[in-house]
């Protein structure tokens, strides 16, 4: 792309470049800080290197708990995705295609939970189950309150909502026109959306996953209220950093941190790769 | 291959969509006819197309297509070959892929698919293009395969939606050519639509002319431009010679009188008229104190020359180049107005004010 800017474009670039440069060493400074407290410490006078930290860490991490905690956040959190964009795909799919009595309402409802104080929505799923509705769910198998299944639950009612509105953006970009030429082709509605439709909103599912994994994975607030943090049965990775800040294990709780950042990394890097506009005509 | 074709009928249709609506939009393509469907922007062109599609809920009235009754039926199981404006290529598939679309929807095997594919994109003559992915297609490019996908499953009507509005001139006027020559070859009924009075006289048996959802005028091309129904009609299809008359009836001929022009028609009118002529059938003799004006602008806009003359109301005059360098007429020459009275064209003014009572 060739771009020619004049002196006074530089200038109004290099201005408004200097919050983008605050920011990232922001960023960055808070990223090195993490790994120089985990990494090895240089001593010069005399010099000498201990591998305290990187041991430490690597004992934290590799412990039974924070491996159960690692596969626990990884198991749940891969189900909240699934079943988030079963739910998103169809109901963005609809509020980006239809307008319907009430639609704008239903479609600030179901934005609540991007906007809701996470704790707010573990108190709510907990008054929930205390409800007669809830009650009768629990007698009939569907017991999430402080167990293991209960974390999907508070995964997927904050993270479906980023997956609904992901998918109603994705599909708002895609012209309808193509589904139309489909259906004039011969294909029934349902066969029209599989093939003048969903194969457009492939980068969308993509980024929408990828997003509600790493909302579901990082989810503190509603897991804890709803589902506690008990070891080997209900701690997910949020909660591990949590039990070792509350015991003063600030090492620890910065190693599962570290994990954390690990897998956020690579989630954005998928993000950048397959998360940009459909590839539209 | 010739196959049967099929008449369509529009009758009394109405659609209201969002604040715009289809207004008894009635008329009928005969088997076979390349019928062009003509109005300004926002007059309901692309409405009535996707209707007929099936993409659009009909409020009222009957689409009819060979004798049955489409109107509330799946746009899947009309058999219409629908080109649209922007053609609607599915751009994860490839040039075949998008071909073999409507084959698909048919559940043909993959070698009837694979044959029917070959067959139509050599008669489009994209048979080099058929592995190419469709982002990376010219625009004439894309307009071919648009046409073929509608061909592929020799549909019973083709339906095309301002189909090379947005191809420079060249690409135009080929894809044009090869689309009259396919349409006659298969003698397929085609609803044309379009806003461009060239590609309009290029592809059309039949004209309709639609505005604010209502359809003006129906008829064979030449008779709706040599006689429109409606200054309306008269203004879109570029008669810009339109003047309201004082009218003089004497015996079988009338004299209109346009400021210092009078122009006569060779029969009795009793009833105020709007006068109508075209600018090619409008003559400027040099010099001449007959009807007489002043030169007051002179384009050259390729093949004919554009005049403007002052004669009570502005006449506008388009001349062949020969003609325009035997006259060489420039600015402020006095010049002679001659119509040949078969070129004037008078519409009733009441039946102007009824047709608008009647839309108000």
């Amino acid at each position: 792309m060739l771009t020619t800017t004049t002196g006074g474009e530089r200038r109004f670039f290099r201005l408004m470049a200097v919050p983008l440069v605050v920011y990232f060493l922001v960023v960055l400074l808070l990223l090195v800080a993490d790994v120089l407290y985990l990494g090895p410490t240089v001593t010069l006078r005399p010099f000498s290197v201990s591998w305290e930290g990187p041991v430490r860490f690597w004992e934290t991490v590799t412990s039974p708990e924070i491996r159960f905690a690692l596969g626990l956040s990884l198991v749940t959190s891969l189900i909240t995705v699934l079943l988030s964009i079963v739910i998103a795909v169809p109901t963005g799919y609809v509020l980006s295609r239809r307008k319907f009595f009430g639609s704008a309402l239903v479609d600030t409802i179901i934005d609540m939970p991007i906007v809701l104080p996470p704790l707010a929505v573990g108190l709510s799923l907990l008054v929930f189950f205390s409800q007669p509705v809830g009650k009768w769910l629990e007698a009939h198998g569907v017991k999430l309150v402080f167990q293991p299944a209960g974390i999907v639950a508070a995964q997927f009612v904050v993270a479906c909502a980023f997956a609904i509105r992901m998918m109603k953006a994705t599909f708002d970009g895609i012209d309808r026109r193509y589904e139309s030429v489909v259906r004039t082709l011969g294909f029934a509605p349902w066969r029209a959306f599989l093939v003048g439709c969903l194969p457009l909103a492939r980068s969308g599912m993509v980024a929408a996953a990828v997003i509600t994994w790493a909302r579901a994975v990082g989810e503190f607030g509603p897991v804890i209220v709803f589902c506690g943090a008990t070891r080997f049965r209900t701690e997910v990775l949020p909660t591990s950093a949590y039990l070792e800040v509350s015991v003063g294990n600030l090492h620890g709780a910065l190693s599962v941190a570290l994990l954390m950042i690990a897998a956020a990394l690579v989630v954005l890097i998928l993000l950048k790769k397959f998360g940009g506009k459909a590839n539209l005509v | 291959m010739k196959r049967d074709a099929n008449e369509l009928v529009l009758e009394e249709v109405c659609v209201r969509m969002g604040g715009f609506s289809l207004d008894r939009v009635s008329f009928t393509i005969p088997p076979g006819v390349h019928f062009v469907l003509v109005g300004p922007p926002g007059s309901g062109k692309t409405v009535t197309a996707e209707t007929i599609c099936g993409l659009n809920t009909v409020r009222s009235g009957r689409v009819l297509l060979a004798g049955k009754d489409l109107t509330a039926l799946d746009p899947g199981r009309r058999s219409i070959g629908y080109v649209p404006q922007d053609y609607a290529l599915l751009p994860q598939r490839d040039v075949q892929g998008n071909l073999a679309l409507g084959l698909e929807a048919r559940g043909l095997a993959r070698s009837e698919r694979r044959r029917r594919v070959a067959e139509v994109a050599g008669q489009l003559g994209i048979a080099h293009l058929l592995t190419r992915r469709v982002p990376g297609l010219s625009g004439g490019e894309k307009q071919r395969v648009a046409f073929a996908r509608a061909l592929a499953f020799t549909p019973d009507l083709l339906v095309l939606d301002e189909p090379v509005s947005a191809l420079d001139a060249n690409t135009r006027d080929t894809l044009l050519e090869l689309l009259n020559h396919i349409q006659r070859d298969e003698g397929i009924t085609t609803l044309h639509i379009c806003h461009n009075f060239e590609e309009m006289m290029t592809a059309a048996d039949v004209v309709g002319v639609i505005s604010g959802g209502r359809i003006e005028q129906v008829g064979p091309r030449d008779e709706v431009v040599r006689r429109p129904a409606t200054p309306f009609v008269a203004e879109f299809l570029q008669a810009r010679n339109i003047f309201p008359v004082d009218v003089r009836p004497a015996g079988t001929v009338s004299e209109l009188r346009i400021g210092p022009v009078t122009l006569t028609v060779p029969r009795r009118i009793e009833h105020p008229v709007f006068a109508v002529v075209r600018p090619e059938n409008v003559m400027l003799v040099p010099g001449s104190s007959r009807n007489a004006g002043r030169v007051t602008s002179v384009t050259d806009v390729g093949r004919t020359v554009e005049l403007d003359v002052e004669a009570g109301p502005t006449w506008h005059a388009s001349m062949g180049k020969g003609d325009f360098l035997r006259t060489r007429l420039t600015v402020g020459d006095a010049v002679g107005i001659e119509v040949p009275p078969e070129a004037v064209h008078v519409i009733r003014a009441d039946d102007v004010a009824s047709k608008s009572a009647a839309g108000t």
